[in-house]
Parts: C-alpha cells; sequence; structure tokens
C-alpha cells in the first residue's frame, strides 16, 4: 500500500485550521523485548493447535474498580457479620416467610455490586458460588466459571424481575 | 523483501504455503499490531487479537480472490476484530460507551509498554474520547497515513463520508485539547 505523504497529511490539517502535531515516526506505545521475533511462531502455534491464548481482563481491573471491589467485600463482610447476629436472635432463623422472599431479600442486597465484585467474591474469598446461588434449583455447581457464572447471575437476577435499575450491573 | 503477488503466487502455488504464510505475517504484523494496539491500547489484549487476525486470515486466504490488495484485506480484518472486541468488552461488563472510554484511558496511565509524553498521552485520551469508528478513520489517516481510497476498501465506506469523518474527528480532538 502506498501512503499519503507526510506533506498532504499536514495540509489538511492545516486547511482544518488544526495545530496538532505531525505523528512522530516513533509510537508512544511500547512491546516487550523480542516480541517481533516471537509473534509469527505464536501465530504458527495457534494454527497448529488451535488453541486460543487466554484473554487477560487484568488491564479491565484498573485500581478504581479494584478499590471498589475490595469496598465491596468490605460491605459484604460487615453485612454477613450483622446477619449473623440477627440469625442469632431470631434464634430459629425465621426472617423470611418463604424461600422465594428470602432470595429475593439476598439479591436486592447484592444488587450495587459490579460483576468484578461478584467474581471477586467467587474466586477469592471463602464463599463459594453455591452459597451465593442460595440453592436455586437451576444453579451449575462446581467451580464457578467466570462466563458462566455471570451468565447464570444476569438470567436468575431478570427471573427475580427486580428491575432493570436494580440488577447488579450499573 | 517479497512482493504481496510474489506472497501470495508462494501460498497457492508453492509446496510449503504454512511458510509462505509465515512470510505475510511478518511482513504485515508490525503494521496490523501497531493499528489494532491504537485501538485496543492494552498490549496483551491487541497480542491476542493480532493473532486471531493471522489465524482467521489463515483459514480465508484459500478464498482470497485479491479483488483488494493483501494490506487492505488484512486491515480490514483487523479493524473487524479490533472493533468486535471492544463491542465484546463492553456487553460483557455491560459498560455504556463512556465507561469504556474510561477504562481505556486509564489502561493508558497505567500501561506499562506506553511511554508517551504528555502530548502524546493527551492526544490519545482525546482520540480514545472519539466514537469508535471515527477513532479507527482518524488513526489511519493521522498514524498510518494511509490514502482515502484505501480507508474506503479497508472500511467499505465511501471516500466522502471518510473525509468528513476525519475532519469532526480533528475538531474534537483540537476541541479536547483546548479544554
Amino acid at each position: 500500500m502506498e501512503k499519503a505523504s507526510k506533506k498532504d497529511i499536514r495540509k489538511e490539517l492545516s486547511a482544518l485550521g488544526s495545530s496538532l502535531p505531525s505523528a512522530g515516526e516513533e509510537s508512544p506505545f511500547r512491546v516487550p523485548d523480542g516480541y517481533f521475533d516471537q509473534l509469527p511462531r505464536s501465530v504458527q502455534e495457534r494454527l497448529a493447535t488451535g488453541e486460543k491464548p487466554r484473554t487477560s481482563w487484568l488491564p479491565v481491573l484498573s485500581p478504581r474498580r479494584l478499590q471498589l471491589g475490595i469496598a465491596s467485600l468490605v460491605l459484604l463482610a460487615v453485612f454477613s457479620f450483622g446477619l449473623f447476629f440477627i440469625q442469632k436472635e431470631t434464634e430459629q432463623g425465621v426472617l423470611f416467610a418463604t424461600e422465594e422472599e428470602e432470595s429475593e431479600f439476598y439479591f436486592s442486597m447484592y444488587a450495587d455490586l459490579d460483576p468484578f465484585s461478584w467474581y471477586d467474591l467467587v474466586l477469592e474469598t471463602d464463599i463459594t458460588a453455591d452459597e451465593l446461588y442460595f440453592g436455586l434449583e437451576e444453579a451449575p455447581y462446581g467451580d464457578p466459571d467466570e462466563d458462566v457464572f455471570l451468565d447464570y447471575l444476569y438470567e436468575n437476577l431478570r427471573t427475580f424481575e427486580l428491575g432493570a435499575g436494580d440488577y447488579i450491573f450499573p | 523483501m517479497y512482493t504481496d503477488e510474489e506472497l501470495l503466487d508462494k501460498f497457492f502455488h508453492g509446496d510449503n504455503p504454512a511458510y509462505a504464510f509465515n512470510l505475510i505475517v511478518r511482513k504485515y504484523q508490525q503494521q496490523v499490531y501497531w493499528h489494532v494496539r491504537r485501538l485496543v491500547i492494552c498490549h496483551e489484549d491487541a497480542n491476542d487479537i493480532v493473532q486471531d487476525v493471522f489465524v482467521k486470515a489463515w483459514k480465508a486466504l484459500q478464498n482470497f480472490r485479491g479483488d483488494s490488495g493483501l494490506f487492505t484485506w488484512l486491515y480490514r480484518i483487523a479493524t473487524n476484530e479490533a472493533l468486535s472486541f471492544l463491542k465484546r468488552k463492553r456487553t460483557r461488563f455491560m459498560l455504556p460507551l463512556v465507561d469504556l472510554e474510561r477504562q481505556l484511558s486509564e489502561s493508558l496511565e497505567s500501561d506499562v509498554h506506553y511511554d508517551g509524553n504528555a502530548i502524546e498521552k493527551k492526544i490519545q485520551k482525546a482520540i480514545l474520547s472519539l466514537p469508535e469508528k471515527q477513532r479507527v478513520v482518524f488513526n489511519l489517516r493521522y498514524y498510518d497515513e494511509m490514502k482515502y481510497e484505501d480507508m474506503a476498501r479497508v472500511l467499505d465506506t465511501s471516500e466522502g463520508a471518510l473525509k468528513a469523518s476525519y475532519h469532526h474527528a480533528v475538531k474534537k480532538i483540537e476541541k479536547y485539547i483546548r479544554k
């Protein structure tokens, strides 16, 4: 492909009254050392094995989101602690008339958590997916997979018809 | 370096198509990578997408009819893959556009593989504030110095629409930088 000349691009920017500098020859983005030597081999391996490398979602966990996740965990711990005492006070633990009412209550309590917090709850705390699913019949028990878990939550929160604004996802 | 015609000839008529494809990857990997990287910002994401692009290219090359140049064709796959990735990321986490923009900006701030100066960083953030397709057009013109006629083939849009899109993008970036 033949490139447009820098002069043409400069002229076009000037015609638009733009003071943007010309793009430098060198990109401000960097790659790890030797990346482009390795990339063709990685592609060949992908073609040979058909395996897709795991996409890293780590960059999505920005410091702000991490803080939100931690804050959510603290809130959850406080909530669980409080719930423990309420249950003790009621002795028999009869807080809800029906199982459905109980489930609705829990889901509404978790309504403000974002997906990262849910994921963190499952993967980084002692709380298991089973405990979060609250015994719903369709729950995909076993080791929680992020996709399965999030899909499950989407489906079931909608089942409970908490209202769009009340869902865990903002 | 081989021309596209020579590479395609090796791929279709040579005795080792995998080797010919490897030469294609080597020839275009950097341009494809930088194009994708500017759209998704994060190196790890760009790396995944670029590999996907070449895997798809390998599968589809058998049916490549040469209506467009090899380079244009690869850019087209790369653009679609990068935009699909951003869309998936947005829907997966139910993010509105503005949150995705914020996320990408934050990635830029924390990216260990980015060392642009303050002006470059501001320009990048301004670019991230653009709608995705305008962002693609701006990057292709400003960074890749692509001619509008080639861009029209990559994005399947008229040259007039692309010029208008680029002009809007430049105006918005100027405004963002001045504020």
